[in-house]
């Protein structure tokens, strides 16, 4: 029997969700949602979509990741052969990402169509789906290699997606308010650029122009960025996803020891 | 005829006699018409001449301080200040200055005393049209003159005095022209009953317009557009803003237009779009705001609190038939003691319910929310408007009752204009479609 390659893996994981009948069901809810918004001004409705996208699609990912993910038997199996768990893991993640990252996209796109959005704006979307697409699939991946268990797996990365989508703009306002009085400035400055979600939202507003790049904070990011807000997002939606996905190889490859 | 009657023809024929030639020695020599070449010296003028400009270069400065003087200037005519001081200054009411271009103005830019292509001292009544000056620190300067028209301005200066600056002078009048690329396009003090109409204000490092101290002005037809701050009426009353159009002022403190410490302002269906604040109010007693747009702005009306010390009485304002379109924020309310009334606006926000299709929506409408109101305070803050986290906030908000800005609400707000809706709604139907039923094809036909 010869030993699959990580690639193989990424292939047959990418397949695999690809054809998943349920990542279409979630593709088509972003258009679906988005009819709601088809009144409001195009760049309101860009935003939008984005918001739901990243209430929505974050634990719908992981839904349909994570269980493929950590298949305790399937890595146990492929562990006792010789080949490497860490690639071949990471190539799994890789794979179940990309094959969620083309329907999810073209649901993200078919929203802009549906909002009305100009070229631009549509692309500019597009990305930022596809930044939380490969945002929570590493995360998926992480949460599988670590827990193994797919309940366990959805679990954690729930409350990731809880802390980190739901709960984090709340607590960054009410930090603000703790603060009102001293320089917080920095810190919500550092907060919002260290989460990479964050960054794709922040580059679709500045990609949009819509005009809330205010006080010191919005002043200095405009003068920061430029106009490669999206260039930056990306980048670190990227970089964000590869360190969970060497993360999460390394993790399962301690686990195969 | 009888003999009375002679009588008295013969004394008003003697009576004539004698007048007639003290009053033919009264009448004044008519005007005169001096055309003044470059180099020429300045003629000596009696009131009412005219001085004809001729083509080519004219070195000023100058001043004219004779009433009721019309300085006319030919094609090509160039008036050159010599870059000291103002270029062309007049003193006497009643001038006429006709499509002069001036270059060569100082480089003082004190906004109450700037170097300009022209000031008016005292010159009642004074008419300047079609004045052309680029490059220069300001445009034109008027003080202590009544009456003063100003039509057809073509000003662009170098971003550090004013376009036009006037103080102390009751019933200005500023129509068509553009005024573009100084530090206020035309900053108006005391200037009560002033009127600026159909002027364009664009890339002003400061204000457009900007208005103080001064009762009854009127900003009507205006376009102001891309400076750096907005346009400002402060500390005055009975302001009248009309069918302006404010847009594209961007930054950490810009806005379409504010209204300071002014009362009883009336402003009537402007378009305010794609600023950072769209419509400003701060200790506004009793503005009155009519069918005016705001659009694609960050904040769409925000009232906010009177600087600490402030005497002026607290927003008191009535909105009706407003359209809210694509603000990420349409209503945000930072002064506690602020009076609100909104009537049959507009909100694309607004659920669509009106099911007796009287083109009143069923369901009253809050406009604002507390991270709006927190925004306002903070503005960073605003860097987290349409985040997820704050869109459920919103969304948790506006569900539970008691959670509701219930003051600030619309009771009966009007259905959004449907302009475009339903081709941009039906295209993106189809195309969504299409991307999906394809990619959907791909998958089943083994795509990998």
């Amino acid at each position: 029997m010869s030993v699959p390659r990580p690639l193989s893996f990424a292939a047959l994981h990418r397949r695999e969700l690809a054809r998943d009948p349920w990542t279409w069901a979630v593709a088509a809810l972003l258009p679906l949602t988005a009819l709601s918004w088809r009144t409001l001004a195009p760049e309101v409705g860009v935003m939008s979509v984005f918001g739901v996208a990243a209430l929505l699609l974050p634990p719908a990912i992981l839904a349909l990741t994570a269980p493929r993910l950590a298949r305790r038997s399937t890595w146990a199996f492929w562990g006792s052969l010789t080949l490497r768990p860490a690639g071949a893991f990471r190539g799994a993640v890789i794979g179940a990402t990309s094959g969620l990252l083309l329907p999810l996209a073209a649901g993200g796109a078919a929203a802009a169509a549906v909002v009305g959005a100009p070229a631009p704006a549509a692309a500019a979307l597009v990305a930022a789906v596809g930044a939380i697409v490969v945002a929570y699939g590493a995360l998926a991946g992480l949460a599988a290699a670590v827990t193994l268990e797919p309940a366990k797996a959805v679990a954690l990365g729930a409350v990731v997606w809880g802390v980190g989508v739901v709960a984090y703009e709340p607590a960054l306002v009410a930090l603000a308010v703790l603060l009102a009085d001293r320089p917080y400035e920095p810190w919500l400055a550092a907060l919002v650029l260290a989460h990479p979600l964050e960054l794709a939202r922040l580059a679709l507003l500045r990609t949009l122009e819509v005009p809330v790049f205010v006080g010191p904070t919005g002043l200095l990011l405009e003068r920061w960025w430029g106009q490669a807000a999206a260039l930056w997002a990306a980048a670190a939606a990227l970089l964000g996803a590869g360190a969970l996905t060497v993360l999460a190889g390394a993790w399962l490859a301690r686990r195969s020891r | 005829m009888s003999g009375a009657v002679r009588r008295l023809a013969l004394v008003a024929v003697a009576f004539a006699a004698i007048v007639a030639p003290a009053t033919a020695a009264a009448v004044p020599e008519p005007p005169r018409t001096h055309v003044l070449r470059p180099d020429d010296p300045w003629p000596t003028l009696a009131p009412g001449d005219e001085v004809v400009l001729a083509r080519g270069t004219h070195r000023g400065p100058w001043t004219l301080d004779v009433a009721g003087v019309r300085l006319r200037a030919e094609v090509g005519a160039v008036l050159d200040g010599g870059g000291a001081g103002t270029a062309l200054t007049v003193t006497a009411p009643g001038v006429r200055l006709e499509g002069l271009t001036v270059t060569g103005v100082g480089p003082a830019a004190d906004l109450y005393a700037p170097d300009a292509a022209v000031a008016l001292f005292g010159a009642d009544g004074a008419l300047v049209t079609d004045l052309r000056a680029h490059g220069v620190t300001a445009g034109v300067h008027v003080e202590g003159a009544a009456d003063v028209r100003l039509a057809g301005l073509d000003l662009h200066g170098d971003g550090r005095g004013p376009g036009v600056t006037a103080y102390l002078s009751p019933g200005l009048w500023i129509e068509g022209g553009r005024v573009e690329g100084f530090l206020d396009g035309a900053y108006l003090e005391r200037a009560d009953g002033a009127l600026v109409a159909g002027l364009e204000a664009l890339g002003n490092v400061r204000y457009g317009l900007h208005v103080m101290f001064t009762a009854g002005p009127t900003l009507r037809g205006n376009r102001v557009a891309g400076g750096g701050v907005g346009s400002a009426v402060m500390y005055g009353r009975d302001a009248r803003v009309e069918d302006n159009v404010m847009a594209g002022h961007r930054g950490p403190m810009a806005f379409g237009l504010l209204l300071q410490e002014e009362r009883d302002a009336l402003l009537r269906d402007n378009e305010l779009a794609g600023n950072t604040i769209g419509l400003l109010l701060v200790a506004a007693a009793g503005a009155t705001l009519v069918g005016n747009e705001l659009r694609g702005n960050g904040i769409g009306v925000l009232i906010d609190r009177a600087p600490p010390g402030s005497a002026a009485d607290a927003t008191s304002v009535t909105l009706t038939g407003h359209d809210f379109r694509g603000n990420a924020a349409d209503l945000a309310v930072a002064d506690d003691d602020a009076a609100l009334v909104l009537r049959g606006n507009a909100f694309d926000r607004a659920p669509p319910l009106d099911l007796d299709g009287d083109g009143v929506l069923d369901l009253p409408f809050v406009a604002t929310s507390a991270f709006a109101a927190r925004a306002a305070r903070q503005p960073d803050l605003m860097l987290l408007a349409f985040g997820p986290g704050i869109a459920l906030w919103q969304r948790l908000e506006a569900s539970v009752p008691g959670l509701r800005a219930a003051a600030f609400a619309d009771p009966a707000p009007r259905l959004p204009a449907r302009v475009g809706r339903a081709d941009r709604a039906g295209w993106g139907a189809a195309v969504a479609a299409m991307l999906l039923a394809g990619a959907g094809l791909a998958a089943a036909r083994g795509w990998s």
